[in-house]
């Protein structure tokens, strides 16, 4: 059950806080309470004793964090029975009389109360993400002085494969406390269809210690651990340990299977802890000095972390380094080494612009809710003015009444808060839940509810309180008010400037709907634009498949070309399949990269650094792809192996002014002659950005990468695909030589990557729905108020000879005061936005006329909407019964 | 070289709170739920130990050595599930292996003892100035 996992989980949290080596037992003991509370009592009782539990185990968290003695005492404290003051007791009195006021209204009570707790919640749970992807640095101990030491040119740009040997020669370097390497590797369980992969790493040991990481049970590798004799320990994350071995207390030297190796589990790690990725599941020791095969081969470490020395300056550590270097590389001229810090955050440029966007919008709906809650408060103070005029004649001091109504928005706000969490903690499991992992994983942080959002939370709370309650008192309480008691009664025709201030609230809560709408618009005319972009190839009906082929199967080019034409010519004849092709990877990205210095054969020419995709094709592939030839022609049987097809990019690259084809370029210390240039090839995360130049070579040669290398089978299919079942049972009979992988849509690429602009889109529209949906009441709240205290005044404008169609135009021209002065204030907002909006816009702008169109009409619609029953209620006035009251 | 003894007077007066988890494991090891029900069942209701109580109380116990973890009562396997008796509906207990037990260690029994020894002096106190009546 939802609701038990979630107080076990709250539990487990706040223990960690408490007394970190009871937190599993802790979050057990909450389940089994919480499910007696339901077998006992149903869902309220589960609800109070979780909360009452959580509250007790918040109590002690606090206690602990912040370095407080519990309350928990083996010795009774003494206590200090003080007197309970004057001030606590008016506190309670004012509390008692906000209460029994909010049981009186309980509607409007709930309405504000709902409102606040679900800006409260958004805004919470969008801090919780954005605090973990954006604000956060990585949780690991000082970690601004914890540096990935990147050899190359840039990040992006920079080498993963050092030797073991350089890494040894930093290690001496005093200006670094601890240099530590890391590699990927990917680890099994299981075997067969149950197979689960996931992935793991080398470390080096003593750098769990070093990032201040306690293990949940066991402990971190030691120095030593990762040689040939010390090479079985293993250490698994909380999630690997829970899902894999069913959270088993007693793992901790059990023997476990993981990628065909017994090995021997000395610990399992918190799921806080995120690294060096942030799903990393397994990791296993890499020892620096002599380390275990394969990893004692030259170029076989990954990645190198360094810890800094205290007190030398970052200058020298990184010019020391460089020397060291320089001494040991081959090639020193074109390599630097550069010290980036251990960021949290692994968003790439599209990510990031997508979660700005949303907490912008958030923080308008967040605006709107509370500015439309002031407006209610407002109009429940307004009702209260007689009283209050009251209580100032009986002496009541304007301070006096101010804080009485405080009091009560305060009660609001304090119930709202709590609704907030509750709501922000379902948002959150919600964006983990649906958000692309590419978005809400992409960072060393967990997101989570943890003190900082529920310090959000409250700030946010105290914020809504001010904006919703303390205003709205403010302005409720002002004014002479001991002449309301004289005016209260013979007119009812409220103040100009109390009908202005609703007004213009209502006039920034349209604004700040039409910006939030724009910004909706914005990105979904931008998805349907990504849907429907050109690729440079056609992704639909293509079905590719992972062929491994050993190379000592093929003695000579003669059997592998046989090979390669049984296997396609099997796959072309099962029915339903039009054609098929092979090539070492398949577009978009899964070419190989080739960063070349390339020399066309234009007389005088340079080298050109080209950072290019390469493929080695079979002739059929540009048909099966779609890949449209601009120029030349494609590859045939007879071909020899230095012919190359270049795409549009690289042939203007290397000749802007001339044809490609029949033209000559050098590069890899081999020369090739063009024979044809093809369009582009659009990256999948259609980043102009990322676009990479392509170049296509001959499969069946020589330097084909089938025979060595794992290649790809791709088929394209009539109207619909067979089975995949049935196209890899025929591709296994037909490659009886190869290893052959599960089958994929390569249009299921593209779909990832849509998966990001869509659910920007459909949150961004959920947040403009609510903005709109909260103008629409609060508009309408209004000007129903103001046609009930106007009722006099109408029905003085229809003795004198109005027409009851001239009150319902003075109403909706009401409306259209609101919306033009919104539209106005909207478009200012909205212009403010672009900048932020620029980071996810393609081939739309701001100020895009239909997005525009749209969000004009949405607003007339729901102000028109908003007027027509207090339009209604004016038209309905009889002056005579009116004046017979009066 | 040996610790010196520990004077389990030293420890008194203990809370209510600490006197009734140290009771609650005084016939057999409990996990932290199997304490709270106990000293539910036992109090009728009146002391009601709250989860994050109980674990920072089972933490100090732990390091004053009053109690220890153990691995259940009579080991983990094959033990009878304990269940409350006389209450309907009332919650299964089962010896589960992935739980935290926890017991007494000799120096907490003395311990208890003392607090039951000082208990029960204040009791025969109350008597003989008759603010309750002899059994």
């Amino acid at each position: 059950m939802r609701t038990i996992h979630f107080f076990e989980r709250s539990a487990r949290y706040l223990a960690r806080a408490a007394s970190p080596e009871h937190a599993d037992e802790a979050a057990r003991t909450m389940t089994d309470l919480c499910e007696d509370a339901y077998r006992r009592g149903g869902w309220l009782d589960l609800a109070r004793t979780g909360t009452v539990e959580c509250l007790d185990l918040c109590q002690q968290a606090v206690a602990a964090r912040f370095g407080r003695r519990s309350t928990v005492t083996l010795l009774p404290k003494r206590r200090a029975f003080g007197a309970i003051t004057r001030s606590s007791w008016m506190a309670m009195d004012n509390l008692k009389h906000a209460l029994r006021r909010l049981r009186a209204q309980p509607g409007s009570a709930l309405l504000a109360v709902a409102m606040l707790g679900l800006a409260i919640g958004i805004s919470s749970a969008m801090f919780t993400v954005f605090d973990a992807l954006v604000l956060r640095p990585a949780p690991f101990r000082d970690a601004d002085t914890f540096v990935w030491l990147a050899v190359g040119e840039s990040p992006r740009n920079s080498s993963v494969n050092l030797r073991p040997s350089l890494a040894l020669t930093w290690r001496a370097n005093p200006g670094f406390a601890g240099v530590y390497a890391i590699r990927q590797e990917p680890a099994r369980f299981g075997t067969g269809e149950d197979m689960v992969t996931m992935a793991g790493a080398r470390i080096t040991p003593g750098l769990m210690d070093d990032l201040g990481v306690k293990p949940l049970l066991g402990r971190t590798f030691v120095p030593g651990e990762g040689r040939s004799d010390t090479n079985e320990s293993v250490i698994l994350a909380e999630t690997t340990w829970r899902t894999q071995f069913a959270a088993d207390p007693q793992i901790v030297g059990k023997r476990v299977d993981i990628s065909g190796a017994s090995l021997v589990v000395v610990g399992v790690l918190p799921a806080s802890f995120r690294f060096p990725f942030f799903r990393t599941g397994v990791w296993r020791p890499l020892d620096l000095e002599r380390p275990a095969p394969p990893h004692d081969q030259p170029n076989a470490l990954g990645y190198v972390y360094a810890r800094l020395a205290a007190n030398v300056p970052r200058e020298d550590v990184m010019r020391v380094a460089a020397d060291l270097l320089q001494a040991s590389d081959p090639q020193p001229q074109r390599r630097g080494v550069l010290f980036v810090p251990l960021g949290s955050n692994y968003l790439d440029t599209y990510s990031s612009g997508t979660v700005k966007v949303l907490a912008a919008s958030v923080g308008l709906v967040f605006l709107v809710l509370c500015v439309n809650v002031t407006n209610l408060m407002l109009a429940r103070l307004g009702a209260r003015r007689r009283e209050f005029a009251l209580c100032a004649a009986l002496g009541a001091s304007r301070p006096r009444l101010m804080w009485q109504a405080v009091w009560e928005q305060v009660a609001i706000g304090v119930a709202a808060i709590g609704i907030g969490l509750l709501a922000a903690s379902g948002l959150i499991a919600l964006a983990r839940a649906y958000l692309p992992a590419n978005i809400i994983g992409a960072t060393l942080n967990p997101v989570d509810i943890d003190p900082r959002a529920i310090a959000a939370t409250s700030i946010l709370g105290g914020l809504a309180i001010v904006i919703a309650g303390v205003l709205p008192a403010w302005i409720g309480t002002r004014g002479d008010l001991s002449r309301q008691v004289q005016t209260a009664s013979r007119s009812a025709t409220p103040e100009r400037r109390a009908r202005r201030m609703t007004t213009a609230l209502v006039v920034a809560e349209v604004a700040l709907a039409i910006a939030l709408s724009v910004a909706a618009g914005i990105q979904l005319r931008s998805f349907v634009n990504l849907l429907h972009v050109d690729r440079g190839f056609d992704a639909a009906r293509l079905v590719t498949f992972n062929l491994t082929t050993p190379a000592a199967k093929f003695g000579d080019d003669a059997s592998r070309y046989s090979y390669v034409e049984t296997v396609r010519a099997a796959m072309q004849s099962i029915p339903g399949v039009e054609a098929a092709t092979l090539s070492s990877g398949v577009p978009p990205s899964a070419g190989a990269i080739y960063f070349w210095d390339v020399t066309p054969d234009t007389p005088g020419a340079t080298p050109i650094r080209l950072v290019m995709n390469g493929y080695y094709v079979t002739p059929e592939f540009f048909d099966v792809f779609g890949i449209r030839l601009l120029e030349g022609r494609t590859f045939q049987a007879g071909d020899d192996p230095d012919a190359i097809i270049v795409s549009r990019s690289t042939a203007a690259a290397l000749w802007p002014s001339s044809s490609a084809v029949g033209r000559s370029m050098s590069f890899r210390k081999r020369t090739f002659r063009v024979i044809g240039v093809t369009s582009e090839i659009r990256n999948a995360d259609n980043d102009p950005r990322l676009d990479r130049p392509e170049v296509y070579e001959p499969l069946l040669t020589p330097a084909g990468a089938l025979a060595s290398a794992s290649g790809s089978l791709t088929v394209r299919c009539h109207a619909a695909c067979p089975p995949a079942d049935t196209m890899r049972a025929a591709l296994r009979s037909a490659a009886s030589s190869s290893i052959v992988g599960a089958g994929r849509l390569v249009a299921d690429e593209f779909a990832a990557e849509l998966a990001r602009p869509r659910a920007g889109s459909i949150v961004a529209i959920a947040f403009a729905v609510i903005g709109l949906i909260a103008v629409g009441g609060g508009l309408f709240a209004v000007l129903m108020r103001a046609v009930q205290q106007r009722q006099r005044e109408f029905g003085i404008r229809l003795a004198l000879g109005a027409t009851p169609s001239d009150l319902k135009r003075l109403v909706y021209r009401n409306g259209a005061i609101v919306l033009g002065g919104g539209l106005v204030a909207g478009v200012a907002i909205a212009w403010g936005l672009s900048r932020v909006l620029a980071s996810v816009q393609y081939q739309v702008q701001v100020q895009d006329g239909a997005t525009w169109a749209a969000v004009v009409a949405a607003m007339c619609l729901m102000v028109a909407a908003a007027c027509w029953r207090p339009a209604r209620r004016a038209m309905g006035i009889d002056p005579v019964s009116l004046l017979r009251e009066e | 070289m040996a610790h010196p003894p520990v004077d389990p007077r030293s420890f008194l007066p203990l809370t209510p709170l600490a006197f009734q988890v140290l009771l609650a494991l005084a016939d057999t090891e409990r996990h932290g739920y199997g304490i709270i029900l106990e000293v539910g069942s036992r109090t009728d209701g009146l002391i009601t130990l709250r989860t994050g109580t109980l674990y920072t109380l089972l933490q100090r116990l732990l390091e004053d050595a009053l109690i220890e973890n153990t691995s259940g009562p009579g080991g983990v396997q094959g033990t009878p599930p304990i269940k409350r008796a006389g209450v309907q509906g009332a919650p299964v207990i089962k010896n589960d292996p992935r739980r935290k037990y926890y017991g007494l260690t000799p120096l907490g029994r003395q311990v208890l003892a003392a607090e039951a020894r000082r208990l029960e002096s204040v009791l025969s106190d109350a008597r003989r100035k008759h603010v309750i009546k002899r059994a």
